[in-house]
């Protein structure tokens, strides 16, 4: 076993509502998703990236972010409880071709039974080749209001009540990472 | 599924100064990279990452940094992704990881970047894009501003890849 394991991996050849990672082993201290992702939906507007735990889908998902997003000035915010936790920036298909939004989420104590949990992400998006312009950067931390082990990670987009999709080509992979 | 995990597939330490320090990555390394540094520098400065040796202005990133009580914004197209900005002498090194989450797949080399530096609390926060649309990595280094700018003794960096075990 090494320090960082591949517990489970999805890329997509078409594109698909969402990525799920289902029976997540005990077996880790704690996990990683490294991810390369796009929303299928063809506007050019930024989309967000979201997570959806033990298919909990409840207003049990408090959150923070600091964000700068160009063409304005830096600014933070929050939710205090929406029914998913909004992990990263993500490009949408109206973006350049080719252009997928990176995203880093680690996950902390995923087995502990009777805690809360909490997370860290950090996201980029660029909308355009050639240009600095269309381009956002951003932090993000939240929290899963309960208490039970972390078994099962749903990753969608936000526009999926619009029936839009994660873009083919889109790449999560779940790291189970030990302490020694 | 084959196990994998991540591999440290090279590493740079510098005894001297240096403008650059670079990791090759072979044709058959996995497509997730992070790449892991400690840097210090003569002068305070933005450090650059470039893929492929490419010097040209052919990259656009934004960060969100804050430096001596200041917070900053900024969105930049230059010769390298702005990953960094180390401070003059020992007391004020940047330390930070870069994930490089795909490096085959066309238009895709991207990275996010979580640089903390000691002193006064200074962060830096960036994510970029490097615009080759046709080229698969094959080689991640960090550069300095100008050459009058460089790494000293001690400042290093070390490249994972994902791979099976």
């Amino acid at each position: 076993m090494g320090m960082w394991d591949v517990i489970d991996e999805a890329k997509l050849t078409s594109d698909a509502q969402m990525v799920d990672f289902q029976n997540i082993p005990d077996t880790y201290k704690d996990l990683c998703v490294i991810a390369s992702v796009r929303d299928s939906h063809n506007t050019t507007a930024t989309s967000t990236l979201i997570l959806e735990i033990n298919a909990n889908y409840a207003n049990n998902y408090p959150w923070g972010r600091y964000y700068y997003n160009s063409g304005s000035s830096g600014a933070g915010g929050g939710g205090n409880g929406t029914v998913n936790a909004p992990i990263g920036v993500m490009a949408k298909d109206g973006n350049s071709t080719g252009l997928f939004s990176p995203t880093y989420l680690y996950i902390h104590n995923y087995t502990d039974s009777s805690h809360y949990k909490h997370y860290s992400s950090w996201s980029g998006h660029q909308g355009a080749v050639n240009t600095n312009n269309y381009t956002m950067t951003e932090m993000r931390w939240g929290s899963w209001k309960q208490d039970a082990a972390i078994t099962r990670l749903k990753f969608l987009s936000e526009q999926y009540v619009n029936n839009k999709n994660l873009k083919t080509g889109s790449w999560i992979t779940l790291y189970g990472i030990n302490d020694s | 599924m084959a196990a994998q995990e991540f591999t440290c597939i090279g590493n740079v330490t510098t005894s001297s100064s240096v403008t650059s320090m670079s990791v090759s990555i072979p044709a058959d390394t996995g497509s997730h990279l992070m790449l892991i540094y400690k840097l210090y520098q003569n002068s305070g400065s933005t450090v650059r990452l470039r893929f492929n040796n490419d010097s040209g202005s052919n990259y656009a990133s934004t960060n969100l940094a804050y430096l001596w009580g200041n917070y900053t914004y900024a969105n930049n197209q230059q010769n390298g992704i702005l990953i960094a900005q180390p401070q003059d002498s020992d007391s004020y090194p940047s330390s930070g990881t870069v994930y490089i989450p795909d490096t085959q797949t066309s238009g895709k080399c991207v990275s996010i970047v979580q640089d903390g530096g000691s002193g006064s609390g200074r962060w830096f926060q960036s994510s970029g894009t490097w615009f080759n649309t046709s080229a698969r990595v094959t080689s991640v280094g960090l550069h300095t501003y100008s050459s009058s700018q460089t790494f000293q003794n001690g400042s290093a960096i070390a490249v994972y890849a994902l791979g099976e075990s």
